[in-house]
């Protein structure tokens, strides 16, 4: 059977909109027929939950961090979307997993079954801290500061050469915004998205569904359409190179580290 | 002579609007005639130099803490507010400061004659090793359930290390979809000290490099912020010493100060 795809959203930057790309992400591809897990890696400031209405379901993340529970047992299902969630704990207690732990968990979530694991993330840099995905999101909004940690965060990936693709969220197109071709030119390669400014967002938070379920017609639920359609066929090239016995080829895309 | 006032600007979700308060409260003070130190101390993502459009200043508040470099001499003057900042580094490894730094810089923070040092900091908890509990903090959110729960997370954590702390709520747009002002007091035990509605005037002023409430002084946000500087400047009773030669903006700031102190 093949491997999940897994993919780390991130940002450096804060309050960028991680944790809508990651629920968003993974609310159209479920849509489109995929199975997929949301892994609300946030351990920090755990998030997932109240985007889905899911705060009093069993979280436990750290749990199986710490080995202490199978996937499966503390695994949430979102009622009207039927994602599959790993929550994480809202607790006054700071927690910050040791390496040992993530490279475990990491190999737990290489064999399931979903074609898609979301991996939300905290703001930073979380660098060998979740290394082993197939890809990294970096999110980031059209203005300077943001940019400025979304190249630090892209140099930090190529460092470990880890795939990383390019998300622009909250888009106004105002004059006082940095253009995309601005942000192609410091970034050295194309944005992957580009989600505009969109009062469904903070709505559909509030209704506790992924915006594509909550209207499909926004704008920002096409956007979103649009890209979880290109990372389908990622998906799909990414089980074919897989199935081609191989394993040459991904494994020479990981060492050069090749967009 | 008295101690700098300390105001640690803080959140432990990102992206709330940490450094837009911090720069803009500072400025306001600024203008008002107090005298002002802005600390970058957002290690993971300095970002004041890009709103204040100092972003070539190479010294900063990491050779300080190196001990590479004096807090006087590492100081950069933000010419058109007199406010003095020390800006961080734009790097892309890094720099967790120890204790043993931070106290370092703490203690050469408290022989300065500012009136007031604001700490920009990151996202996250504070370890009282290495923040202190001086003075006290400013929690910023937005009236969102996700940054209000992590709020009060970071609010009982301040009240563990018996740190006083306050509420700004940014980016108010009183749309049915946010909170409430009465949930948010009712979920947050202190006093919320400020409600700063959005406002385009901040993502220009960012992009501007000049501080929204440098840019335009009487726009709501600009207010509130205004507002905000006067309660500390009153609540730590300091006297204006506006010069004449200030000008008019400054001696109008200090005419609104008294005011304010009167009612």
């Amino acid at each position: 059977m093949a491997e999940p795809y897994i993919v780390r959203v991130s940002s450096q930057k804060g309050g960028v909109g991680k944790t809508t790309i990651s629920v968003n992400l993974a609310g159209v591809l479920k849509a489109l027929g995929y199975s997929v897990l949301i892994v609300d890696a946030d351990y920090v400031n755990p998030v997932v939950g109240m985007h889905l209405g899911l705060e009093d379901a069993s979280s436990g993340f750290r749990a199986v961090m710490r080995g202490r529970a199978r996937l499966s047992n503390v695994l949430t299902i979102h009622p009207s979307t039927g994602l599959h969630i790993l929550c994480g704990e809202i607790s006054q207690k700071q927690y910050e997993p040791n390496p040992e732990s993530i490279s475990r968990f990491a190999r737990m979530l290489h064999q399931t079954k979903y074609d898609f694991v979301i991996m939300d993330t905290p703001p930073g840099f979380t660098k060998e801290v979740f290394a082993d995905v197939n890809e990294a999101l970096i999110v980031m909004t059209p203005d300077m500061q943001s940019t400025t940690s979304a190249i630090r965060s892209s140099q930090v990936f190529d460092r470990y050469h880890i795939r990383h693709s390019l998300v622009v969220n909250r888009i106004r197109s105002r004059a006082f915004e940095l253009s995309p071709r601005e942000i192609e030119s410091v970034y050295g390669s194309r944005i992957d998205a580009m989600l505009p400014e969109d009062d469904a967002v903070p709505m559909s938070i509030a209704a506790h569904i992924p915006v594509y379920h909550y209207r499909k017609r926004a704008q920002f639920s096409r956007a979103m359409l649009d890209f979880s359609r290109l990372y389908s066929s990622r998906g799909e090239q990414h089980e074919e190179s897989k199935g081609t016995g191989g394993g040459l080829i991904s494994w020479l895309r990981r060492a050069l580290g090749g967009r | 002579m008295s101690k700098p006032y300390i105001i640690r600007v803080s959140s432990q979700k990102g992206g709330v609007g940490k450094t837009t308060v911090s720069v803009n409260l500072a400025i306001a003070m600024s203008l008002a005639g107090s005298k002002v130190l802005l600390i970058d101390a957002d290690f993971i993502n300095p970002s004041v130099g890009i709103h204040l459009g100092i972003e070539g200043a190479n010294m900063g508040v990491r050779a300080v803490l190196l001990g590479k470099s004096s807090l006087e001499s590492a100081v950069v003057p933000h010419n058109p507010s007199g406010l003095q900042v020390l800006p961080g580094e734009i790097v892309s490894r890094p720099h967790n400061p120890t204790p043993a730094q931070m106290s370092r810089l703490f203690k050469q923070v408290f022989k300065t004659n500012y009136n007031f040092v604001i700490f920009d900091t990151p996202p996250g908890f504070f370890p009282e090793e290495e923040f202190g509990n001086f003075g006290e903090a400013i929690i910023v959110t937005t009236p969102e359930m996700t940054s209000c729960v992590s709020a009060v997370r970071l609010a009982n954590d301040y009240d563990r290390q018996h740190l006083k702390h306050g509420l700004v709520v940014n980016r108010f747009r009183n749309k049915g979809y946010e909170l409430h002002m009465r949930e948010i007091d009712e979920m947050y035990d202190g006093t919320v000290l400020a409600v700063l509605p959005d406002s385009e005037i901040v993502p220009i002023g960012v992009s501007e490099r000049i501080p929204a409430y440098l840019m335009n002084r009487r726009a709501p946000f600009s207010s509130a912020i205004g507002e905000l500087a006067m309660k500390y400047i009153t609540k730590m009773g300091f006297e204006f010493q506006v010069k004449r030669s200030n000008g008019i903006f400054a001696r109008i700031a200090a005419a609104f100060a008294l005011l304010f102190k009167r009612s």
